[in-house]
């Protein structure tokens, strides 16, 4: 999980209470704080509005305050029935389409040579076709065709060997065509599907695996991208038109909408792990439409009919949803607006409707009288895509293992846990993965110097002792020169900071016992500092200066350190029969050791043996 | 169609004429140079009247008239429109700049429709194109008449479905399309892309035959519609191949040492170009055209095009259609203005940004966008695309030269037209060009031109559509209507130029065959005009029948294509010629194996010669030769194929379906331009 800037971190916490000028100069419910009180709801969706309990200057700790209202948000939890129930109703079944649209990473626009940029100068990067200017034509770049067909293949679609391209018209001051250029009658990749396990978060009633048809992928144009300011002026940057898109159809196969949110978030992360898509979701880079219709379980079918798939309900379409968490929430909200509207004997429309984030229902766009008829034309300027047999084998070859089959592998083969195997995966765009692969193999490496090593034997645990340190260890070290989105500086190639070779010593050494535990918090902490200052070191030279060195204490060395902690009292209680006291006097010796060298064992059979000496 | 604010507009245009050309000789800002009463250009440079007095200056500069619709960086481009009348081009046409790579100089973009829309170059909004009181014909009137005004060498225009061809027929000169694909279209601004073709007008057959091969010179790799150096090569191997079967051919004939190459040629004559609309005087003109041809040897073949009769509708479909998505983009955002200070007032979605637009361009934005509209693009631009390829097989069928953008192809007979007729029971005849008029009528007066309504405008095209929808190469030759003829050809139509278009059509890829025989056609016509009443020729009589001559009579016996002329040492010849002929086995058909019943035999266009053949009993012998799927010609990205018919179908000729429903039965037609047949 990204950390969380201070300021949301503020808002968050404690009701938004903390005034940026710190605690000793708070100001009594400023207008400000109470704006602050409200975003808190949105961030926890609480629906049913309370009165800040901080309202009133009150003597009443903060620690108090954060547990009465922890208890109050409780018992209002119990009236709303929370999400992960809401996702199956008794009477009605829920379909559900999903239309996903992503960026391709790609150097060209897809029809002209002009550069793709994501955050140059704006309107640098703009060729004569993109800007529409009379008489200038569009020149298909094949390789923006490389990363289509990279998603193609990762969602097991048959690309086709002709596809077209086809012109959809509608007006938009984004668009300076007049028409955007997609693939419409025939695309380039169709009949995929996806599958979703419990572990990508489907809704329970989907059990273990679900798989989703994929109706078909097709390219397409981007806009422009609209810059607005204040005093409704929008500037429009056309560095963004025309770059390629892609647009991943499904078949409205889903039942359930928390399965439509894994759905979405597993093609982000098998598009980014092909390296076909340019961002993600969360930062735009990916946007989904879904369509949404609702039937009886008992009743007479419904008579519409979408994508081959018959007997539906009427269905409406909701626009621009940019996160998971709207695609479920815009799904449930729509669902229970259908059904409201049937059981008062309504009639569902086809139309277009939108979604604001945090909203608690969809907004009608426009209605079926209103649609745009987008008038879909085969572009008489583009000839036929031909791709041939030959590239995708050849594209198929280098795709690589998809996550599915690196979770797989690494839950049965390395014995991590399926939460740890998909943290790996879906950390730092897969750089997590390959740093955990070297670190992996610098270890066993190192181990094979031992002759009594034995890799099948050894594997499961040097990948346990790997997955703890390049997950959690290193994921708690912090730096305040650190980068806050990354401060690992993790690169998807699995580069980072802190190299691979060093950690595997760290964690070699440690389990050799040549460092105690403590000491390789220690070392790591330093590796850190020293790699975000630019300092060259090695794990052993760290050790070597700070003295870390494991040298086992003697046994007077533990008698003293033993008789050091020990208390009368507490002697005599262990003598009365508490053994489990010893281990509290183990605790203080072992805090006496700033070094950490203090080996546990050794260290209480020291203090039973001086405790057995005050028993005459 | 000259509203006041379009005049005000106008003239205040007039007076903004620049000299841009750096090569100016003259670099002073004059002002405009008298125009002439044609109306022929938008915007021009000056000055070129006074170069010829420079002692320096030995040879006369060339210069190029360019329709406005191709961009000049130099020069305004407007279309013709309100819309653009102040548009400068950042880049310049790829056709343009090989111009000028020529040295030679662009003095000024020709007037004409608004966007190419148009027959007869009446909707400007600089207003219309005159050549004198009459129609100089649309759209690319403007580059015609600056031709015949003597202000250019040649013009450069555009040709969607006849722009070119029919302003050189109603102005007499010479204009020419080539193949689709041939010549860049970058930086024309498209009216309809998949049939937009930049053109050349000229005095001469050799003038635009110079200027085509300076356009085509090289290739231009940003255009995607136009043929690569792989598909050219490709394509000449096809255009090698037929042309070495037509020398062929040719020695079987009499070596005429004048014109050997016409010596076998065959012209292809289709019955259906014959309407009872076609003027009295243009079907004179073309009868006169194949008399000559065919005394120089030519062989005459009635061929059938069934599908022409569908072409225009096809194409007042298709082109608006493509013209609505292409002119999306002047929607006051970028071009274009807005009329009302607010967007979206009242219960309107839109503001009101393309009243700049000519009626006619609305009509056919309005029109493009109703056929491509979801619940009309399945009768209307799905069936005309189908009806496009029937008109491409129709030519393929008839020429003798394979379609290189095709594989070799078995045809049906079954699927073939009732009304075609069959050269023996094995399939058509196949000629090398087709020959018809350009247009059916002389000019019509630019007053009757505004009683019609917008149909009748658009029948003007019947004639020029099909060689557009088809991509194929076509040109119109004036055939002048001397004053010493007037005594046979008395005037019964109005009009008044004293010439007609005589198109000749070419397969795909053959243009430069086209161009050849246009040469010596225009040579022949020439030729006869100064030799009094050409031989072999009818003669009018005024009681309006026509007593055919000889030629004709013999062409009707000899209805297998085999025409035997009048001269009875060249009826010898020919005779001979035929007698071997036949001896010949007719090669390209073959029957299947269930036997020579109709529904099952077919023929093959290309080449596959000489692989069946007629046994001396008469019986059919040999074996099926089916070419190899894909081994020749394999399609690939640039293939223009599937931009010249943009649909993939298995067409039926039931395709056409309910689409001309409404237009109340079929168009007239009336068999062979020479009308009622004698008796034999």
């Amino acid at each position: 999980m990204a950390p969380i800037a201070p300021r949301v971190l503020r808002r968050y916490l404690l009701g938004g209470r903390i005034p940026a000028g710190g605690c000793l100069n708070r100001v009594k419910t400023s207008p400000q704080s109470a704006a602050f009180s409200s975003a808190t709801k949105r961030y926890h969706e609480a629906q049913i509005s309370h009165p800040s309990p901080i309202a009133e200057p009150s003597p009443i700790p903060f620690r108090k305050q954060l547990k009465d209202e922890a208890k109050r948000r409780r018992a209002e939890g119990t009236n709303k029935v929370s999400k992960q129930d809401n996702q199956k109703l008794e009477d009605w079944e829920l379909t559900v389409g999903i239309e996903i649209h992503a960026q391709l990473n790609t150097t060209r626009k897809l029809f002209s040579g002009a550069s793709s940029t994501i955050n140059d100068v704006p309107n640098t990067h703009v060729a004569l076709f993109d800007v529409a200017m009379p008489g200038s034509l569009p020149k298909f770049q094949p390789e923006t065709l490389i990363p289509a067909i990279r998603a193609a293949l990762a969602l097991d679609c048959t690309v086709q060997r002709k596809s077209k391209f086809d012109r959809k018209h509608y007006f938009h001051w984004d668009q300076p065509s007049g028409y955007q250029i997609t693939q419409y009658y025939e695309p380039f990749a169709k009949d995929g599907h996806i599958k979703l396990y419990a572990h990508d978060g489907i809704a329970k009633e989907d059990g273990e695996e679900i798989t989703i048809g994929i109706k078909q992928i097709q390219m397409e144009q981007d806009t422009a991208k609209t810059i607005s300011e204040p005093g409704d002026i929008h500037l429009l940057d056309f560095n963004r038109v025309g770059l390629p898109l892609i647009e991943i159809i499904t078949l409205p196969e889903i039942h359930h909408p928390s399965t439509a949110a894994a759905l979405v978030r597993k093609v982000q992360i098998i598009l980014d792990s092909v390296d076909a898509c340019v961002l993600g979701m969360q930062s735009g880079g990916l946007r989904a439409d879904v369509n949404v219709s609702v039937r009886r379980r008992d009743g007479s079918e419904g008579g519409h009919e979408y994508a081959g798939v018959k007997g539906l309900g009427q269905r409406t379409e909701i626009k621009n949803l940019s996160s998971f968490k709207a695609v479920e929430d815009a799904i449930i909200a729509e669902r229970d607006r259908q059904i409201e509207l049937i059981k008062s004997g309504g009639v569902i429309e086809g139309e277009t409707r939108g979604w604001t984030i945090g909203g608690t229902g969809t907004k009608r766009l426009r209605g079926k009288e209103g649609e745009v008829d987008y008038r879909y034309m085969p572009d008489p300027d583009l000839g036929p895509v031909l791709i041939d047999q030959t590239v995708i084998r050849r594209l198929k070859k280098g795709l690589g293992r998809l996550p599915d089959e690196v979770i797989n592998l690494l839950t049965t083969r390395f014995g991590l846990t399926v939460k740890d195997a998909m943290t790996l995966v879906s950390l730092n765009d897969g750089g997590r993965y390959e740093y955990f692969c070297d670190v992996h193999a610098a270890v066993t490496l190192l181990k094979t110097e031992d002759p009594r090593f034995d890799f099948e034997a050894d594997k499961e645990i040097i990948s346990r002792q790997c997955a703890n340190w390049v997950l959690h260890e290193i994921g708690g070290l912090t730096h305040h020169l650190a980068d806050e989105e990354n401060p690992l500086g993790i690169t998807s190639t699995g580069e980072c900071i802190i190299s691979a070779d060093n950690l595997a010593l760290l964690i070699n050494y440690l389990d050799k016992k040549q460092i105690t535990a403590r000491s390789a918090k220690k070392v790591l902490q330093e590796l850190f500092a020293k790699g975000i200052a630019g300092q060259p070191t090695t794990t052993s030279s760290e050790i070597e200066e700070a003295g870390l060195w494991f040298t086992p204490l003697s046994s007077d060395n533990y008698e003293g350190l033993a008789r050091s902690v020990l208390d009368m009292k507490v002697v005599e209680e262990i003598l009365a029969g508490k053994e489990g006291k010893v281990n509290f006097l183990l605790g203080k010796m072992m805090r006496k050791d700033a070094d950490g060298r203090v080996d546990p064992q050794v260290a209480t059979a020291a203090l039973k043996r001086i405790i057995e000496g005050y028993r005459k | 169609m000259w509203s006041p604010r379009a005049k005000r507009v106008a003239e205040a245009f007039r007076h903004r004429r620049r000299i841009v050309c750096t090569n100016r000789p003259s670099s002073s800002l004059a002002s405009r140079a008298p125009l002439g009463s044609s109306n022929a250009l938008i915007s021009s440079t000056t000055g070129w009247e006074n170069r010829g007095e420079d002692a320096s200056e030995n040879t006369p500069p060339i210069l190029v008239a360019v329709k406005d619709n191709i961009v000049t960086s130099d020069l305004l481009t407007t279309c013709a429109s309100a819309l653009l009348q102040n548009y400068q081009s950042p880049y310049e046409a790829f056709v343009a700049t090989k111009l000028c790579e020529k040295g030679w100089n662009i003095m000024g973009k020709a007037n004409m429709d608004e966007f190419g829309m148009g027959s007869h170059s009446t909707n400007s909004f600089f207003g219309a194109v005159r050549n004198g009181e009459y129609s100089a014909g649309g759209s690319s009137g403007g580059s015609a008449m600056s031709l015949v005004d003597g202000q250019c060498s040649f013009a450069i225009g555009t040709d969607t479905g006849g722009s070119v061809r029919l302003p050189a027929a109603y102005s007499g000169v010479v204009g020419f399309k080539p193949s689709y694909g041939l010549l860049s279209r970058t930086g024309v601004i498209p009216y309809a892309n998949s049939l937009d073709t930049v053109g050349v007008l000229a005095h001469s057959v050799e003038a635009a035959h110079t200027a085509f091969r300076a356009m085509n010179s090289t290739v231009d790799d940003n255009d995607p519609s136009t043929l690569s150096q792989e598909s050219r090569n490709r394509a000449g191997q096809v255009r090698k191949t037929a042309s070495d079967d037509l020398k062929k051919r040719a020695q079987h004939g009499v070596k005429n040492e004048t014109r050997p190459i016409l010596q076998g040629v065959r012209i292809g004559v289709p019955t259906e170009y014959n309407i009872i609309e076609l003027q009295h005087e243009v079907r004179v003109a073309w009868r006169r055209s194949l008399s000559m041809l065919q005394d120089v040897g030519c062989t005459l073949v009635p061929v059938s095009l069934p599908n022409t009769k569908h072409a225009l509708s096809a194409y007042y479909i298709l082109a608006p259609a493509e013209a609505s998505s292409n002119l999306a983009k002047y929607d006051g955002v970028r071009y274009g203005s807005r009329e009302q200070p607010s967007d979206g007032v009242g219960d309107v979605l839109y503001s009101k940004t393309r009243d700049g637009f000519g009626d006619e361009v609305k009509r056919r934005i309005l029109l493009g966008s109703y056929t491509l509209s979801s619940k009309a693009i399945d009768n209307y631009f799905i069936k005309a695309q189908k009806v496009r390829r029937l008109v491409q097989r129709d030519f393929n069928h008839v020429f003798s030269m394979a379609n290189p953008l095709q594989n070799p192809k078995h045809f049906d007979l079954a699927d073939m037209d009732e009304s075609v007729q069959l050269d023996s029971k094995l399939g058509p005849a196949q000629v090398d060009f087709i020959i018809c008029p350009t247009a059916p009528t002389l000019p019509p007066k630019l007053d009757q031109v505004l009683d019609q309504t917008p149909v009748d405008n658009y029948m003007n095209d019947v004639f020029t559509v099909p060689a557009s929808l088809a991509g194929l190469p076509a040109i119109s030759i004036p055939f002048k209507i001397s004053s010493s003829s007037e005594r046979y050809e008395p005037r019964v139509s109005a009009g008044s130029t004293s010439s007609i278009g005589i198109q000749i059509i070419g397969q795909y890829y053959d243009d430069e065959g086209v161009l050849g025989i246009s040469r010596l056609f225009e040579a022949l016509l020439k030729e006869q005009k100064g030799a009094g009443t050409p031989k072999g020729c009818w003669h009018w009589h005024p009681k309006g029948s026509c007593d055919l001559g000889p030629s004709f009579t013999d062409l009707h016996r000899n209805i297998k294509g085999h025409p035997v002329g009048e001269d009875p040492e060249l009826q010898k010849t020919h005779l001979r010629y035929v007698a071997t002929e036949m001896r010949k086995p007719p090669i390209k058909y073959f029957v299947t194996k269930n036997g020579p019943r109709k529904s099952y035999l077919k023929y093959v266009v290309p080449k596959p010669r000489a692989k069946f053949f007629v046994s001396e009993k008469g019986s059919l012998a040999g074996k099926r030769d089916e070419p190899e799927p894909n081994k020749k010609l394999e399609l690939d990205g640039d293939d223009l194929f599937s931009l010249l018919s943009g649909w993939d179908y298995n067409v039926r000729k039931d395709a056409v379906g309910s689409l001309y429903s409404s237009q109340g039965g079929k168009p007239k037609t009336g068999g062979l331009p020479w009308g009622r047949l004698p008796p034999a």
